[in-house]
């Protein structure tokens, strides 16, 4: 007979005492099955027995008491029957079976509502179990995973350099112009490059260039040579290093080695900065040479502005063919600005080779080269990715970080404000690798469509952007597809960009055959056919409406314009408050809304020819 | 002779809501009755008939109620509901129509059974 219960704590009693007795204050204990077994005087067998089943059942106290004393009764029925404890025990069958039956039996019976609350419970239980049990294999796939860096883009675009000839490469005059250039003087800032003669600072300006005629000599034999020839790293040209740290301070820390692989992203583009700065030099000796009647200068150093221009869109990424657009529609004003102010100052055989060389411009056909944004991506995507051997993986934890560097120390990626834990969950999230890379390639082909269609059908196609705008207002799929979203160039405007291009390349060409006509026949041709096909191939397009270019003489001046964003012909004349919206293309109906709401931006046509010089004459900065 | 427990899964609780349909009996009293009357045929330990007993009391076919025996032990008594004596009916007319359906095929001795419309009802 079992005793250990026999004498309930004062702590068991106050816990097996139910609430109804307690509202009473009287300490029961009746919930206390234990101490009923004990009390009941079975056997020790049988009280064991009782024990056994009823600790199995998984009941409630007040269900296990019940059960508890049915048990009880029932063998001492048996006993009093005559049979012994032995053979009551041997009918009674395995105790655990019993316990368990008959709780899951009584458990039946509870109010709906009991049911109905543990089966929620239940229901939760499992359903946290087996996101659990995600969580664990997605946290196994995420930190397992490897990327496999296949590729070398650094390497391989620089064993295409190192195969150009020594003497056919311009990078090494290039970084020699560098470390010779002055950086400008401060105060020719804001003025820097059209300042007049009357400006106070134009002979500080004249000044610094002469100091940098050194510099534009070594930029005329650079921008002669057929191939920029500089190689990709992620550290600057060690040969920089004393004219960079002249302009941005000395530093203590080691010159940076330079990485095996570096991610294509991370690579420098130092040229790009160099020639913007260099154009602007450039420009501004080309107006001076011009007013001091110094047609061979003034021609060479345009000619250099085109040459550079070529060398910065000669790589093939998206932003090297931006500068190289910046800097030749410099040198398209430049032309235009001298031939108008200084019309009899280059000869009829600079004015042939000038249109040659706009007219060859990027061989001939302006555009953007996509291949690079293509290495971008496809470098990420091997280092974020592992690589299943054919075509797909899942993004690892080495790629999150990779991504997230991507994003910057304050991008303001969602992905930055994640807490790891959850990282596995968004890695999950985020399109596996044969996803994303069909998803870059659906837009990239339709980006290089849309920039190799004209600009007056640009109403009747859906936007570059369009369809990367509507995915990334999906949070989901803005998570899904984000190194799509960080990598995707503003395609919509690419294209604009380089039909703007085109334009302003028709228009220098235009300019300077009506320029050659002019010196043939004394006088400018009534209409833009006359120049066909001596002068011009055929008459330009208006790329905004695919009609041809407009021209008629003013005051005996020619004007060649485009119509411009509205639409319509103003007969040349430009916006009052021209800011360059009139070049800016825009779906027909908005440019109509701007125009009616703003005609003051908006209302006008683009000139092409000439565009007309506007020196600065005093600091922008004193103006009122 | 043991019976296989599929069958005994479809026997026990109407042997056992017939047992009860003649008065309230408590759990003791009815594994020596199932024993007695069926000859040991469907006979089973407690593990076995409590959780049954338990199974009915949920669907409401059987209620319990504690009592004070002549004996002067407590015991808890069992007995048919309304409900009970409903599946009761219908569990022995099916029961009927299997052992007719057993007889016809020569599965069950006819001399033994008889017709099966013989059977009676709860």
């Amino acid at each position: 007979m079992t005793t250990d219960h026999a004498q309930p704590t004062l702590v068991r009693l106050a816990a097996t005492t139910p609430a109804r007795d307690w509202a009473r204050l009287r300490l029961t204990g009746r919930l206390d099955w234990r101490a009923a077994i004990a009390e009941a005087g079975l056997p020790e067998p049988l009280a064991d027995l009782v024990s056994r089943v009823v600790g199995r059942s998984r009941l409630w106290r007040s269900e296990k008491v019940d059960l508890a004393r049915e048990m009880m009764a029932h063998f001492a029925d048996g006993l009093h029957a005559g049979r012994t404890p032995e053979q009551l025990t041997a009918d009674f069958g395995d105790p655990r079976r019993a316990g368990r039956l008959m709780g899951r039996a009584k458990r039946r019976g509870r109010h709906w509502a009991h049911r109905a609350f543990a089966h929620t419970i239940h229901g939760i239980g499992a359903v946290f179990l087996a996101c659990a049990l995600v969580y664990a294999l997605l946290v196994w796939r995420y930190y397992t995973g490897e990327p496999r860096i296949t590729r070398n883009f650094t390497a391989e675009y620089n064993s295409k350099i190192e195969q150009i000839p020594e003497a056919d490469r311009a990078w090494g005059l290039y970084v020699e112009s560098y470390n010779e250039a002055e950086p400008l003087p401060k105060p020719l800032e804001a003025a820097w490059p059209a300042l007049a003669p009357e400006h106070p600072l134009y002979n500080d300006a004249l000044a610094y260039l002469e100091r940098e005629q050194g510099v534009i000599s070594l930029l005329h034999r650079a921008a002669a040579k057929p191939h920029l020839g500089a190689p990709l790293s992620d550290t600057i040209d060690p040969r920089m290093r004393q004219a960079t740290e002249h302009r941005t301070g000395p530093t203590d820390a080691p010159w940076p080695e330079p990485a095996a692989n570096p991610m294509l992203v991370t690579v420098l583009l130092p040229e790009l900065g160099h020639f913007r700065g260099m154009a602007k030099l450039l420009t501004f000796d080309a107006h001076v040479a011009a007013r001091a009647g110094q047609a061979e200068r003034a021609g060479r150093d345009i000619d250099t502005m085109i040459g550079i221009a070529d060398h910065a869109a000669e790589r093939p990424f998206l932003i090297s063919g931006l500068v190289g657009f910046a800097i030749e529609a410099l040198a398209i004003q430049t032309t235009s600005e001298i031939v108008h102010e200084f019309p009899d100052l280059l000869s009829d055989q600079q004015l042939q080779t000038l249109a040659h060389r706009h007219a060859a411009f990027m061989g001939g056909r302006p555009h953007a080269d996509m291949t690079g944004e293509r290495w971008f991506f496809e470098d990420v995507i091997q280092r974020i990715y592992t690589d299943d051997g054919k075509g797909n993986g899942h993004i690892t934890a080495q790629g999150m970080h990779e991504l997230l560097d991507l994003t910057g120390p304050s991008g303001g990626s969602e992905l930055e404000v994640l807490p790891n834990p959850l990282a596995p969950i968004t890695a999950a999230v985020i399109a596996d690798r044969a996803s994303m890379t069909a998803m870059h390639e659906r837009l990239m082909a339709r980006a290089e469509a849309n920039t190799a269609g004209p600009m007056w059908e640009y109403d009747k196609r859906e936007e570059a952007n369009q369809q990367l705008d509507a995915m990334l207002a999906d949070p989901i799929a803005r998570v899904r597809y984000m190194p799509v979203a960080l990598l995707m160039p503003a395609l919509d405007k690419v294209s604009r960009t380089v039909e703007s291009m085109a334009q302003r390349r028709d228009g220098v060409l235009t300019g300077l055959a009506l320029e050659l006509y002019r010196r043939d026949h004394g006088g400018y041709p009534p209409t833009l056919e006359t120049l066909v096909p001596r002068y011009l191939p055929e008459v330009p397009p208006d790329r905004f409406t695919g009609e041809p270019l407009h021209y008629r003489l003013i005051d005996g001046q020619p004007r060649l314009w485009s119509v411009g964003a509205d639409r319509n012909d103003d007969g040349g004349v430009a916006a009052a408050e021209s800011r360059g919206d009139e070049m800016r293309w825009a779906p027909r109906e908005t440019a109509r809304q701007n125009e009616l709401a703003t005609p003051q931006r908006y209302d006008g046509d683009w000139v092409l020819w000439p565009i007309v010089y506007e020196p600065l004459t005093r600091d922008p900065r004193d103006e009122p | 002779m043991r019976i296989e427990r599929e069958l005994m899964r479809g026997a026990g609780p109407t042997a056992v809501l017939r047992l009860l349909a003649g008065r309230e009996m408590y759990g003791y009293e009815l594994v020596e009755a199932l024993a007695a009357q069926t000859k040991g045929v469907l006979a089973m330990g407690q593990s076995t008939l409590y959780p049954l007993l338990y199974n009915l009391e949920a669907k409401g076919l059987i209620e319990a109620t504690w009592h004070e025996a002549d004996s002067g032990r407590e015991r808890k008594y069992y007995r048919l509901t309304g409900k009970g004596k409903k599946r009761l009916k219908a569990d022995t007319e099916q029961w009927n129509a299997l052992a007719g359906a057993m007889t016809s095929i020569g599965v069950l001795n006819a001399a033994l059974f008889g017709s099966p419309a013989a059977g009676g009802a709860a």
